[in-house]
């Protein structure tokens, strides 16, 4: 098992950290679009090689439906670089973006026991909504929190359910999630804290691997858990509502960080007894 | 008249009986042997971490084998294993193992093996080819097959049959832990069976 964390974890985390750090640490690319399409390209990339390491070359059309989230991760990502090209306030493009993320969705990612209307909306909602959280400035450090947060939630919850190749996914998104974090702190890139596209991928890989894992599972998770562990995406939408919206700085970083975490933090903590089962088998 | 008539009758039965005797043999239609899913199971063994070798069975097999118990015609299986109904002894492990990295059960709900004849080894004993569908994919396999008994009873007739075949799981796109090591690629079938024929079956 701790060769499996090595190579589809570790591996790909450290693989993304090289590439961020070759995007960001010349300061040729430091403001410009490489520098946010970066964070997209981690994130995708991330999932990819996960999934390589565990599973191999991904064949098409998938052999098995779960097969088909390595090829929706790179519809994302594709569609995630467009993000970035979109001015913050262009929240139709976004939304229209958001829509083409959901068909690619259920196009590409067909799961048992759901339909591909199903699928679709709730992948399509989850990018939608993280992808207007990107709309104002100053999201980027905090997106990397919780997105860290509950991808570490659904790769432990899917431990639970036996899928280990997609806990492994879950868990190098997670990771990579929290080592781009440290970079951009490191780096200090503000475009970071200006990034477009990375919210979107970051909540369309979310709501996928949860829904992929939820459809698999055998009742061994409760469902609220799957729901507490998307929590950070609703969480943090509330913070662009109203006055919330015009809170900027550091300690508004903070406390939005804090309190969409805190959601898959308690889908962790309430469901601790299982988690420690299925990682001491 | 009366006396030749009768001899003559119970000849023409016996010629015709006699007949019967040898021809069948090759013949005479397979009966339709139902699984008794109590007394049947389907086990897998695998290498794991090259050390031990690991044992884990299927619960819930159905199916039917059509043969008939008076020639030497191989029998011919249709097999269906629930694959949620995968046990090792270990809850854990058997989430793991119904879960999309092994058996994905939610995925592919049954195993399958339809066999399509084979050649006698011996008395009771044949080696059989047919396919093997798991995780959507069909694949030729041979097995050696022997009967472990005949029970009849003019209530109900009772047969079991034992096959025994190996295969390499990545045929089939199970690939999990090949690569590392912690579990072999071939892994050994063991299916034990029962079937009966009820009255008017």
């Amino acid at each position: 098992m701790l060769e499996s964390i090595l190579m589809s974890v570790g591996l790909p985390a450290l693989l993304m950290s090289v590439i961020v750090t070759c995007f960001w640490w010349p300061k040729a690319f430091a403001g410009g679009w490489w520098g946010r399409g970066t964070v997209v390209i981690v994130l995708v990339g991330a999932v990819t090689v996960s999934f390589i390491a565990s599973v191999g070359l991904p064949a098409w059309p998938p052999s098995q439906k779960w097969h088909g989230l390595v090829w929706f991760a790179t519809a994302l990502g594709i569609l995630g670089l467009v993000d970035t090209t979109v001015h913050r306030d262009q929240w139709a493009v976004r939304m229209f973006l958001a829509g083409l993320v959901g068909l690619s969705a259920s196009w590409l990612l067909k799961l048992p026991a759901m339909s591909q209307l199903t699928v679709g909306c709730a992948i399509g909602i989850g990018a939608f909504l993280t992808a207007m959280t990107d709309a104002r400035g100053g999201r980027g450090l905090t997106m990397l929190g919780w997105g860290w947060a509950s991808a570490a939630a659904i790769s432990m919850l899917t431990l639970v359910t036996g899928a280990i190749s997609v806990s492994l996914m879950a868990g190098a998104l997670s990771a990579t999630a929290a080592c781009v974090l440290v970079l951009a702190i490191i780096f200090r890139a503000r475009s970071v804290g200006e990034i477009g596209g990375g919210a979107l991928v970051m909540g369309g890989l979310l709501t996928a691997l949860a829904l992929t894992s939820y459809s698999y599972d055998y009742d061994t998770v409760p469902t609220w858990a799957w729901w507490l562990s998307l929590g950070s995406i609703p969480a943090v939408c509330l913070f662009e509502v109203g006055a919330f919206a015009r809170w900027q700085g550091l300690s508004a970083s903070i406390i939005r960080f804090v309190f969409a975490a805190a959601l898959p933090v308690c889908a962790i903590l309430l469901n601790w007894s299982l988690i420690e089962g299925a990682l001491s088998g | 008249m009366k006396i030749w008539m009768i001899a003559g009758s119970l000849t023409l039965v016996g010629l015709i009986g006699a007949t019967s005797l040898d021809e069948p043999i090759a013949s005479a239609p397979p009966e339709q042997w139902t699984l008794d899913p109590v007394h049947s199971t389907a086990m897998f063994r695998i290498h794991h971490a090259g050390a031990g070798r690991f044992w884990g069975r299927f619960n819930e097999v159905t199916g039917t084998v059509d043969w008939n118990r008076t020639n030497t015609d191989a029998p011919n299986f249709d097999v269906s294993v629930k694959a949620d109904s995968v046990d090792s002894g270990n809850e854990k492990l058997d989430g793991h193992l119904k879960a999309p990295d092994f058996f994905n059960a939610r995925e592919f709900e049954t195993i399958t093996f339809e066999s399509e004849g084979g050649t006698r080894l011996e008395d009771g004993r044949w080696r059989i080819v047919g396919d093997l569908t798991l995780l959507g994919v069909t694949k030729p396999v041979t097995a050696d097959v022997e009967i472990t008994g005949v029970m009849g009873s003019p209530v109900v007739a009772k047969a079991g049959w034992e096959a025994r075949f190996e295969i390499n799981r990545s045929d089939f796109g199970m690939d999990w832990g090949i690569d590392r090591g912690s579990l072999s690629d071939d892994v050994q079938l063991i299916i034990g069976l029962e079937g009966g024929i009820e009255p008017g079956g």
